[in-house]
């Protein structure tokens, strides 16, 4: 029981770390390589060539960061911190590539933690917009309170709270509004739901819903 | 703008701190971890009573979180702790345990570490193990593993299925019966003939795609139910109560996957009960056609043995397998009853 225990231990913990390793090279090489091909020539702006990279990626006009209330199952509160890039913009549609680093306290339930990445479609009706997203990401869950395990001499003893790796595909769909083109606003606001699954969870992709209310915000004013 | 951004303010305040709620969070919680699996125990109630009903759940699959809603039950945590406990890969439990520990021993391991919990954390209170069919079997299935019974002052086994082996086919007959009077009255013929005439066959209930089958026709009879125009008190959680407590989605979702391969249908624990000798309840539904009222009286005489005196037998004459709801009143006199004078 106990080499199996470990077995499956380090094959969870493998499986975490190309979970991460594949998400956070996927997220570095697209946002460098889009990112690359999307900058304003730093020749045209004297000034800009005094800026360091990061400056020139906060600055960037396709570069907008994004803040969200995340609440599990509606009430059990979380935060998500993000960044949405516009990949391609037409009149009629934003594709944009968000992603995602937050987490929730669901109290004596779960503390998680997430990193997700995802492709979505604005598209604007006037001021407002909707907005569809699918995505997958990478959960961590901690169960919420202390855990007791059988000690080595058959009493009880504190476990350490390892949690659990969790693949996490997601959708989203979001309306919002964006300002009136005259008021040139840096910021978006918007609310909507987000679907995740949990998986593996007792063998099963475990539904989750989340609203998601909260704003995203450019440094770089848009060009109209 | 100004207003927008104070009304987004607003609602973001309303949701951060509207999870603060009352009562859900009264008492103790902690997990127990074994064997792939995190499973939670929530203690609510008069926990200064120092009297504490573990609550054991049936299934195997179903769960002990919802049952801390019901009425019934709230009214009991008055005067004692009530203790509820998800079972692996049920309920609110977490983790990845393998298909490999579905046993009966791996769970009557889990049930131990839940029992030291409560004693470490309280302080070795009284621990009275309350179990509902297959609850009741587990239950049975702890008193009576080596020294178990030592930590537990009380046993109250109701509706249990500790002998699905010879159970099951008593539950077979039940549903035969049934058919026939519902193809006497003319309610849906066809089905129930077809239900009547596959039971007559006396097919061999160890075999899953039969328990399956039976299961299916089981489900339609009043087995759980005596009288199906009953309006029974289920669990009083309303959708803001789910959405601010410690319930998740996993309540409806756990347990399928358990469930389909635990394989309990050889089950016979009737002659291991004798070892029992706590004091010891029996509280069956006379009308339960799950577990039927002939297992009712074998849980009696198995209990300690013929010899075995500290134990007693209630019948609800008018409950079926749900019959801690069917007649609320009679059920929790019995109970109280039982574990005042302990």
């Amino acid at each position: 029981m106990m080499m199996r225990d470990a077995e499956n231990l380090k094959s969870i913990l493998l499986m975490k770390a190309k979970i991460i390793f594949i998400i956070g090279l996927f997220l570095i090489l697209g946002i460098q390589k889009n990112f690359s091909q999307n900058l304003v020539n730093p020749d045209d702006n004297p000034k800009s060539q005094k800026q360091g990279a990061f400056s020139r990626f906060v600055y960037n006009e396709k570069v907008a960061f994004k803040l969200d209330y995340f609440g599990e199952l509606v009430l059990h509160p979380g935060l998500s911190l993000g960044i949405d890039y516009t990949l391609a913009k037409k009149n009629w549609i934003t594709v944009h590539w968000d992603s995602e680093l937050g987490g929730y306290w669901h109290r004596w339930n779960n503390t998680a933690l997430f990193l997700k990445t995802g492709i979505g479609g604005r598209l604007p009706i006037k001021a407002f917009f909707v907005d569809l997203n699918l995505g997958a990401g990478y959960m961590h869950s901690f169960a919420a309170g202390t855990i007791y395990q059988r000690s080595s001499e058959g009493g009880l003893e504190k476990a350490t709270n390892w949690g659990h790796p969790h693949f996490m595909p997601n959708t989203s769909f979001l309306i919002g509004w964006g300002g009136t083109r005259k008021m040139k606003l840096p910021c978006t606001f918007h609310i909507g739901a987000e679907v995740y699954l949990q998986s593996s969870f007792n063998h099963i992709f475990l539904p989750h819903s989340a609203p998601k209310v909260g704003f995203t915000y450019k440094f770089k004013k848009q060009t109209l | 703008m100004r207003n927008l951004i104070i009304g987004f303010m607003l609602s973001f305040s309303f949701l951060m701190i509207s999870c603060e709620k009352e009562n859900f969070y009264d008492g103790d919680h902690f997990f127990v971890k074994c064997a792939g699996a995190e499973m939670p125990v929530y203690i609510k109630g008069n926990i200064e009573s120092k009297t504490f009903i573990l609550f054991v759940h049936g299934g195997p699959g179903s769960n002990a979180s919802l049952v801390s809603f019901l009425p019934v039950a709230k009214e009991l945590e008055n005067d004692y702790a009530f203790v509820y406990w998800d079972q692996r890969g049920s309920g609110l439990s977490q983790g990845n345990p393998d298909p490999s520990t579905f046993t009966v021993e791996q769970f009557v391991e889990d049930l131990d570490l839940v029992i030291e919990g409560i004693k470490l954390r309280h302080n070795n209170p009284r621990i009275v193990i309350y179990g509902v069919s297959w609850g009741g079997a587990l239950g049975s299935a702890y008193l009576s593993t080596g020294n178990y019974q030592d930590k537990v002052t009380g046993f109250i086994c109701m509706n249990s299925g500790h002998n699905l082996l010879e159970g099951i086919p008593k539950s077979v007959v039940f549903v035969k019966e049934y058919a026939q009077i519902q193809i006497d009255k003319g309610i849906d013929v066809d089905y129930w003939i077809e239900a009547r005439d596959w039971c007559a066959t006396v097919p061999d209930m160890t075999i899953k795609e039969n328990y399956f089958k039976y299961d299916a026709y089981l489900s339609n009879t009043n087995a759980y139910q005596y009288d199906p125009n009953q309006v029974l008190q289920g669990p009083e959680v309303s959708a803001m109560g789910v959405m601010s407590s410690y319930m998740s989605l996993a309540i409806f979702f756990n347990g399928q996957y358990l469930a389909e391969r635990f394989n309990i249908l050889e089950l016979n624990l009737s002659p291991q009960m004798a070892k029992i000798k706590i004091p010891s309840l029996v509280i069956w539904g006379r009308h339960d056609g799950v577990n039927t009222i002939e297992m009712g009286f074998d849980a009696y005489n198995s209990i300690g043995g013929p010899d075995f005196a500290d134990k007693e037998m209630v019948i609800l004459e008018n409950s079926a397998h749900l019959a801690h709801l069917e007649e609320q009143e009679l059920f929790k006199n019995a109970f109280k009853q039982f574990v005042n004078g302990l």
